[in-house]
């Protein structure tokens, strides 16, 4: 496992971003140094709704429910709140309209 | 309704239900008792009262934790009066959203929202009021209980005719709200950015319990803090989901209803155009903290002179200190927040959709302001020993004990 986690936002302006491992994303970006909007924070509101790729851990049932709601369409959505951060990954913004 | 919608109405009520803290909360506060948590910080040491000032600085330990708790008293007594103008519009808007098919769903939501609001108030009130009462023997943040249509800011630039000509445009937009679906919609736009801003502090204020080495025996203000901001990410999802999806079932807005929904969001603006030196996260105008600031610094706590009080002021409000930078960041980083939420309400015009009238203030603005009403200020005798003053006081407390 690394020790150290790269956040990536391909398809924006926002330079990386470089965390340890399990730090939490929603005390590091914000909407000034990266494309996510944190709402809520507690994986409900689905503001922080992104497009992952990269190697992490699959979402809690919780999670899960909410993705089925917000992006069924999306196989790589997740909420970026409720990231456990473990490897070097890419997020992408997705619009809930989509 | 669209069965999206509906099924994210759903999963918000049934888990707010199931994981609503308000029992936890009462519980907490019933059990509050100062002496035992008086010598701790309650909050991270950044969110304390004059932070990064020159007070901080010269500050000893002791009063730097009797800030940080002060911080948590002037905070939440500030949500308390947001919270009471919650209560109400929650209720006119639940009529507005009647014409809705499935409003029973949003209205029981709103309801079990309202519901948890009086205890965050309840928790809020009571914790404030004891810490006031043993370190300073009077109230200083807190007050007596208010109407909804009191100014939720403390506004020392407003005047008789300005409190009185808002309190009446208040008054309409919940009548208005309570028979028009759109409009009952649209506060939840402005319920949703107050409430955005709220989560940008309290997200940091709930790390405090949920980081710390022994949740259970962390200071009981610190687990109210937690259990506050995970009520409030449901009341959160609800303000998203109406504002942003509900009000996309209604037909497009008329030019009446769009007028009053810029206007409320214009207010908003106004409302948040303000940051301060002494509480970051808040949109205090601190002209009107002032006389707040130097009973604190006249109480025993600080024991300063009357000289060495103001002179103290002076400094922490009109120069730039580190303190002053965090709460202008803060407030950067809300207004940023604001206009993404905010982007895809096409009814919004430009200067609600980029936020243009809170993008006005800045650092120097902030500075030349302090510096033209603090040499009033300064100018006044000892406000500590005016009679006036200590009478009005006592009267306030009998109200509240």
């Amino acid at each position: 496992m690394a020790e150290f986690c790269k956040i990536s936002f391909p398809g924006s302006d926002f330079v990386p971003i470089t965390l340890e491992c399990h730090q939490s994303l929603s005390e590091h970006l914000t909407i000034q140094n990266s494309p996510v909007l944190f709402g809520c924070r507690t994986g409900i509101c689905g503001t922080c709704l992104v497009e992952v790729i990269g190697d992490i851990s699959p979402p809690q049932p919780d999670e899960q429910e909410m993705l089925e709601t917000l992006a069924a369409n999306h196989p790589h959505a997740r909420l970026a709140c409720k990231l456990d951060v473990t490897a070097n990954i890419e997020i992408c913004k997705i619009e809930l309209s989509d | 309704m669209e069965k999206t919608i509906h099924r994210k109405l759903q999963i918000n009520h049934t888990r707010n239900k199931q994981q609503d803290h308000t029992v936890l909360m009462d519980e907490a506060v019933t059990n509050f008792r100062y002496e035992d948590c008086q010598n701790e910080y309650w909050n991270p040491e950044e969110f304390s009262l004059l932070y990064g000032t020159p007070l901080w600085e010269q500050s000893t330990q002791h009063q730097r934790i009797i800030l940080n708790q002060l911080y948590w008293v002037a905070y939440y007594s500030q949500i308390v009066s947001a919270e009471i103008a919650t209560i109400f519009f929650n209720q006119t808007s639940a009529a507005g959203l009647y014409a809705q098919e499935d409003f029973r769903l949003i209205c029981d939501t709103l309801d079990l929202e309202s519901a948890q609001e009086r205890s965050h108030i309840n928790a809020f009130r009571t914790i404030a009021k004891q810490v006031e009462q043993a370190l300073f023997g009077e109230l200083i943040f807190t007050y007596p209980m208010r109407g909804p249509f009191t100014e939720t800011m403390v506004y020392a630039d407003t005047n008789a005719l300005k409190t009185w000509w808002k309190k009446i445009q208040l008054q309409y937009f919940g009548l208005i709200s309570a028979n028009n679906t759109f409009l009952a919609c649209q506060y939840f736009t402005v319920r949703g950015v107050r409430t955005l801003n709220g989560k940008l502090v309290q997200h940091k204020l709930s790390n405090y319990y949920q980081k710390h080495p022994h949740p259970e025996a962390a200071p009981i203000p610190a687990k109210v803090s937690y259990y506050h901001f995970m009520d409030e990410s449901f009341h959160f999802n609800s303000s998203t989901i109406i504002s942003h999806d509900v009000i996309t079932c209604l037909k497009p807005p008329t030019a009446f209803e769009r007028l009053v929904a810029n206007l409320g969001l214009l207010g908003c603006q106004r409302d948040h155009f303000h940051f301060s030196a002494a509480i970051n996260g808040i949109f205090w105008y601190d002209p009107a903290l002032y006389g707040k600031i130097y009973r604190v610094l006249r109480s025993p706590i600080f024991e300063m002179s009357e000289m060495d009080a103001k002179e103290m002021m002076r400094r922490c409000f009109t120069e730039e200190s580190e303190g002053l930078q965090r709460s202008f960041s803060t407030h950067q980083e809300a207004m940023k927040s604001y206009q993404v939420y905010v982007e895809k309400l096409d009814y919004l015009w430009e200067r609600n959709r980029d936020m243009s009238l809170m993008a006005t203030n800045s650092i120097s603005r902030y500075l030349a302001t302090q510096q033209r009403d603090f040499q009033g200020f300064e100018n006044q005798g000892d406000l500590f020993l005016s009679h006036t003053e200590t009478q009005r006081r006592r009267e306030e407390w009998k109200s509240v004990v």
